[in-house]
């Protein structure tokens, strides 16, 4: 299950940490917004003490044109945009990547936008989801999140594709994922999957339905039944612990 | 007497893939497969334990894959074994044994998937692993050969372990 939010009634995930810390990071996420009247913010980074200095992945609902954005703020804003507009009511990927130097959006594996910046880095201490949560918060999600995950580095073009066709975060670059909230709508914190641990505090939001996901899976047991089976003739093969 | 048995079935999701040069994750019709590039060598590896009904012969790899849009040429298929054991192989470090190589002709139909048999002899070419052991597959398409002239994609879609 993922989680709808309610934009009105201020639903998020958050907490007062740092999932990462520098430029050179890429950020991945699912979302279905159903109501494109409003910004939502898929996943900010920043510092909550501060209105500016965070990364932000939304979509700018209460925008022209109603794309998907990445931004980059210090004193200055630089956004990158995506080619197409989201739609509404309809579960779309949301990847970007950001350096020291460019800002990069996708929608659903493509349509993406770039921009180039010569911004410093924020100092973060707050992770959200479904809000931009500085220190005044604002840009409420409205619709449903899932599958949201957070590398320190930027993946490369085959992985990007792969997670916009459905892979979870936990089969794309291991090493680098430093936060995957599967947002599965039955824990409270929702919890990071990756070795990060940057849990996150749930407020409102409701159960919804969750994409199929393609997830690592375990070898499964091959084990030949019993000798009267194989003495009739036959030998059986049965799969045991098939997962998915 | 295990000779013909399967040992082990390998998914494309049971991928631990290597930190440079890994083979691709991608869904062709919902099916998840691994991509291996047509211009560079890259890689899959998946780990087993030896299963109990081994019975200490040879291991064959069948590899089946489809290819992303050729319907002509070969590929080149490369898997080599790492015995993990017990106090065999630091995993600080990897220690394959030498690649068994087979060039395949692709199937005359792109989304057809045909089966490589890469046959292993027991002792050295499966770096000596033994029953209850774990270990590491190794899986290459040796894509800068010159006998890979298949253009596109190969697309790896499982694997099966079959005892020789």
């Amino acid at each position: 299950m993922a989680r709808l939010f309610d934009d009105a009634a201020l639903d998020r995930l958050e907490a007062d940490v740092a999932a990462v810390t520098a430029f050179g990071f890429t950020v991945s996420g699912w979302f279905n917004a159903n109501d494109l009247g409003v910004t939502g913010t898929v996943f900010y980074l920043g510092d909550k003490d501060s209105a500016n200095f965070h990364c932000h992945l939304k979509v700018a609902g209460a925008e022209a044109g109603d794309f998907l954005k990445a931004s980059v703020r210090n004193t200055t804003s630089v956004d990158a945009v995506s080619s197409i507009a989201v739609t509404v009511n309809t579960l779309q990927h949301a990847l970007c990547t950001i350096t020291s130097t460019d800002i990069t959006v996708y929608l659903d594996g493509g349509n993406s936008g770039t921009n180039t910046h010569a911004l410093s880095p924020p100092t973060p201490d707050r992770t959200s989801i479904g809000r931009r949560g500085r220190s005044t918060p604002d840009s409420y999600f409205s619709g449903r999140l899932q599958e949201v995950g957070l590398w320190n580095v930027v993946l490369n073009a085959g992985e990007i594709a792969a997670l916009s066709k459905g892979y979870s975060p936990a089969l794309v670059r291991l090493t680098a994922l430093k936060g995957y909230w599967p947002i599965m709508g039955q824990n409270s914190p929702e919890i990071d999957l990756s070795n990060g641990g940057v849990n996150l505090t749930v407020t409102g939001t409701a159960q919804s339905a969750h994409r199929t996901m393609y997830r690592p899976t375990s070898a499964p047991s091959l084990k030949w039944t019993t000798a009267v089976a194989a003495a009739a003739g036959g030998k059986h093969l049965t799969l045991l612990g098939v997962g998915r | 007497m295990a000779t013909g048995d399967t040992l082990l079935i390998l998914t494309t999701l049971m991928n631990e893939p290597p930190a440079s040069a890994g083979a691709s994750p991608d869904t062709r019709n919902a099916h998840a497969v691994l991509d291996f590039d047509a211009a560079a060598n890259e890689n899959a590896l998946f780990r087993g334990i030896l299963p109990r009904n081994y019975g200490g012969g040879g291991i064959t790899v069948y590899v089946h894959y489809a290819m992303s849009s050729a319907t002509t040429g070969s590929v080149i298929w490369n898997t080599a074994f790492e015995r993990i054991g017990d106090g065999a192989q630091d995993i600080d470090a990897d220690g394959f044994a030498a690649a068994i190589a087979l060039t395949h002709a692709v199937p005359a139909t792109s989304g057809n998937v045909a089966v490589a048999a890469l046959a292993h002899t027991n002792g050295a070419q499966i770096d000596s692993i033994v029953v209850g052991e774990s270990f590491r597959l190794k899986v290459t398409r040796d894509a800068a050969a010159a006998g890979d002239d298949a253009t596109g994609d190969a697309e790896l879609t499982a694997i099966e372990l079959k005892e020789t």
